[in-house]
């Protein structure tokens, strides 16, 4: 059920995300920056959502870490805004928010899907949970 | 074309895209008058900001819980396999 209303919630917030960026504070940067934001954020959410109704829930694991990655953005973008504020001012720091809110935390996420410990990487661990358990996502 | 060169290729095209982006600010003549302009700008798309702020909220707040959590777990407590099972059911 959160997933599903999480799905909506993060639908609509890029919808008025992307109606916002047109007029973002900082110029084009963040036009640019906040508006593709919006775009990858409901596309993962997209991506995930049909995943799991074709019951592919590895990717949908998957799609649905990086939209969790670019939820996560509204965290990082005022985590990163004091501290380049106090660097570089608040205008210059403004400007490229946009993007250091969410393109981090996206590599971020690339990294441990495809991180190997013990030669296996995420995606694989996560491949193995369903397989060992497929009880778990039999229909009720 | 393999998925790391896939991952690179978009995350190359992003990196570009912002680095323009960022220099076009700078470019143009003019920065952007001061933030608190932008807050009648918010005012005058409420239904857009509280749709964002809103849903953006409820997202975040309910990201730990989803089928993705960081972790793994997901699906495997019974209390999200039975929202599993309902979903891809």
């Amino acid at each position: 059920m959160s997933g599903r209303v999480s799905a909506v919630a993060v639908l609509a917030a890029a919808a008025g995300g992307l109606a916002l960026a047109w007029t973002a504070y900082g110029g084009p940067s963040n036009t640019v920056g906040f508006g593709t934001l919006a775009l990858a954020w409901a596309w993962c959410v997209v991506v995930a959502v049909r995943a799991a109704r074709r019951g592919d829930l590895v990717r949908h694991r998957a799609w649905a870490l990086r939209a969790a990655a670019l939820t996560f953005a509204a965290v990082t973008l005022r985590l990163w805004l004091p501290v380049l504020s106090a660097v570089v001012g608040f205008d210059a720091a403004y400007a490229g928010i946009g993007w250091l809110c969410w393109v981090p935390n996206l590599v971020f996420v690339e990294w441990w899907l495809r991180r190997a410990p013990a030669g296996r990487s995420a995606a694989q661990h996560l491949e193995r949970d369903v397989r060992r358990e497929p009880t778990a996502v039999a229909p009720d | 074309m393999t998925m790391m060169l896939k991952t690179t290729r978009v995350v190359g095209a992003v990196l570009a895209l912002a680095v323009v982006a960022y220099a076009l600010t700078y470019l143009r003549p003019g920065m952007p008058s001061g933030f608190a302009d932008q807050l009648h700008v918010y005012r005058s798309r409420q239904l857009w900001f509280l749709l964002h702020i809103g849903g953006g909220a409820v997202a975040l707040a309910l990201a730990p819980s989803s089928c993705g959590r960081v972790g793994g777990r997901g699906c495997r407590t019974p209390r999200t396999a039975r929202s599993c099972a309902a979903f891809t059911g």
